[in-house]
């Protein structure tokens, strides 16, 4: 069997600042999966994806990607993710294409190639046109877009996205649900977190639902929703019917991590 | 990553840097064109003739080294200082290169070069232009030696730009070149420049590359070891 695509044991976090982002974390994210990392703002989602990439510094635990322990084999791990970050972080004043293929370059690979597939990208991601303008003139939707071609840049094994959607109109968001949904289908593993549950519900096989730090419930999609969701009650068709509840997930989410 | 991807990342840093040296050259190389040519102008035209020769030279090209180093100085500072900070702290760019396998070595190596670039080529261009105002006077010993002072100078100046900026964790923190941030041996190594015209001042020139090169070694190894073990000043405000 091989190895999981993302294997975190017992991960701990605290902050300069005091603060305890993760206790005992542990989660597995098979070959292939397409996984959802949900909790409320401040939950911990960020680190954990920041400590997997290398841009935080865990306090204690270990982190395996491809079975590549970061501290150990750190460039090996790094060389199967791709990383959508939650902020947008790229140079305003960088032109597009230059973006994603510099990139391509922190990861070793020479222009001949990064060039044509960094065009293949961008255009596949519906920013065609916006190649030789500079970054800033992008809408916020396009950012995101961008940092999606650039995170696929080197071919990862492994896409991390955190918040892609946020800020993305709806007729967009359908439009990146159906690429990733086409990725997915093609091997590649994703971990998303959103906070569009719908859009979790849709798209993902596995889920993993973390609150203060500490991950409250894990596993696949349907099975988490059969063990939490209450049978529906008589009141609450006629809601349904008339659209006041959210989806189930969201029942869920909201019964594991509101204070009782 | 191979020695080829290892390359190819550095190249890719490099490249960047100096492109945007380039596109925004306003800011770049402008500056130290525009206060040497004043200083040249106030101090050598105007003041000079009066104060006549310094050490058998006259005044205009007695300043030469002192503004060359001056101009490398300050490039070489700046340019490491605000690049870093700006890509760690603004857009957060590093993050680009912190999520790559490029090691935290190889990005300091990448940024160290784009100051060294900087600080020569704007010390070039101060040379050229003192020798349209000196005329052809500047009598050069050993280019060699100049520009091996030049990339040390850089050096130096730049690792301390880079400490200065790695170890500032916010904002308001200053990172222009100011008297404070520099250490004491900054005021000594901008006047004992490479003289260039007289052999009292090549032997300063000489001693001045020794001290030159064992500051240089011990400021670079001082500001890069705790990043290059493990990136860790690099990550911010995530300690
Ligand atoms: N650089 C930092 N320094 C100190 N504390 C931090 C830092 N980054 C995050 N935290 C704290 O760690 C905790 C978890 O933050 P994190 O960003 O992982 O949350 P999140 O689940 O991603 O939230 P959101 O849904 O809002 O993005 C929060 O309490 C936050 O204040
Ligand atoms: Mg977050």
């Amino acid at each position: 069997m091989s190895a999981p695509a993302l294997k975190i044991t017992n991960l701990n976090k605290t902050y300069a600042t005091g603060t305890v982002a993760l206790k005992d974390v542990s989660l597995e994210i098979p070959e292939g999966d397409f996984f959802a990392l949900l909790g409320p703002n401040g939950a911990g989602k960020t680190t954990i994806i920041g400590i997997t990439t290398g841009l935080v510094n865990k306090t204690g635990g270990t982190v395996e990607v491809f079975g590549h322990n970061i501290d150990k084999e750190t460039e090996l791990a790094k060389m199967q993710i791709g990383l959508v970050g939650q902020e947008v972080n790229f140079n305003p004043f960088e032109k597009t294409l230059n973006i994603v293929v510099n990139q391509a370059g922190y990861y070793g690979i020479p222009r001949s190639v990064a060039i044509p597939r960094a065009k293949k990208l961008l255009t596949d991601l519906g920013l065609g046109e916006k190649m030789d303008q500079n970054a800033m003139t992008l809408s916020g939707g396009m950012k995101r877009r961008l940092m999606i071609a650039r995170a696929l840049v080197n071919e990862p094994k492994f896409l991390i996205l955190d918040e892609p959607t946020a800020g993305v109109d709806v007729e967009l968001r359908r439009g990146m649900w159906e690429y990733l949904t086409g990725l997915s289908k093609s091997g590649l593993t994703i971990l998303l977190t959103t906070h569009y549950l719908e859009e979790a519900e849709q798209l993902c096989k596995h889920v993993a639902i973390i609150n203060k730090g500490e991950i409250v419930e894990q596993g696949p999609m349907e099975a988490v929703i059969a063990k939490h969701h209450l049978p529906a009650q008589a009141g609450d068709a006629e809601a349904v019917k008339e659209g006041y509840r959210g989806s189930r997930l969201e029942e869920v989410f909201l019964k594991l991590t509101s204070e009782k | 990553m191979d020695t080829y991807g290892k390359w190819i990342s550095f190249y890719t840093m490099l490249r960047k840097d100096i492109v945007r040296m380039f596109r925004i050259w306003v800011q770049t190389f402008l500056p130290s064109v525009i206060t040497s040519c004043l200083y040249f102008l106030i101090f050598g035209t105007v003041l000079g003739s009066r104060i006549g020769t310094m050490q058998g030279v006259d005044y205009m090209t007695f300043v030469v080294p002192g503004l060359v180093m001056l101009a490398i100085v300050i490039n070489a500072y700046s340019n490491t200082s605000f690049t870093f900070f700006q890509s760690k702290f603004f857009f957060r760019g590093i993050d680009e290169i912190l999520v790559s396998p490029t090691p935290p070595w190889l990005l300091i190596l990448g940024f160290i070069s784009g100051g060294i670039v900087r600080g020569v080529l704007v010390g070039a261009l101060v040379l050229l232009i003192s020798v349209f105002f000196t005329g052809l006077q500047l009598a050069i010993y050993n280019i060699l030696i100049i520009f091996g002072f030049a990339l040390l100078t850089s050096l130096y100046f730049l690792s301390r730009g880079w400490s200065t900026a790695s170890m500032q964790n916010q904002l308001t923190a200053s990172t222009s070149c100011r008297p404070s941030s520099l250490p004491r041996s900054s005021t000594s190594a901008a006047s004992s420049t490479p003289s260039t015209h007289s052999p009292l001042g090549r032997r300063a020139s000489l001693t001045s590359t020794r001290f030159s090169i064992s500051s240089t070694v011990s400021a670079t190894a001082s500001s890069a070891s705790p990043i290059s073990r493990s990136g860790y000043p690099l990550r911010s405000s995530q300690a």
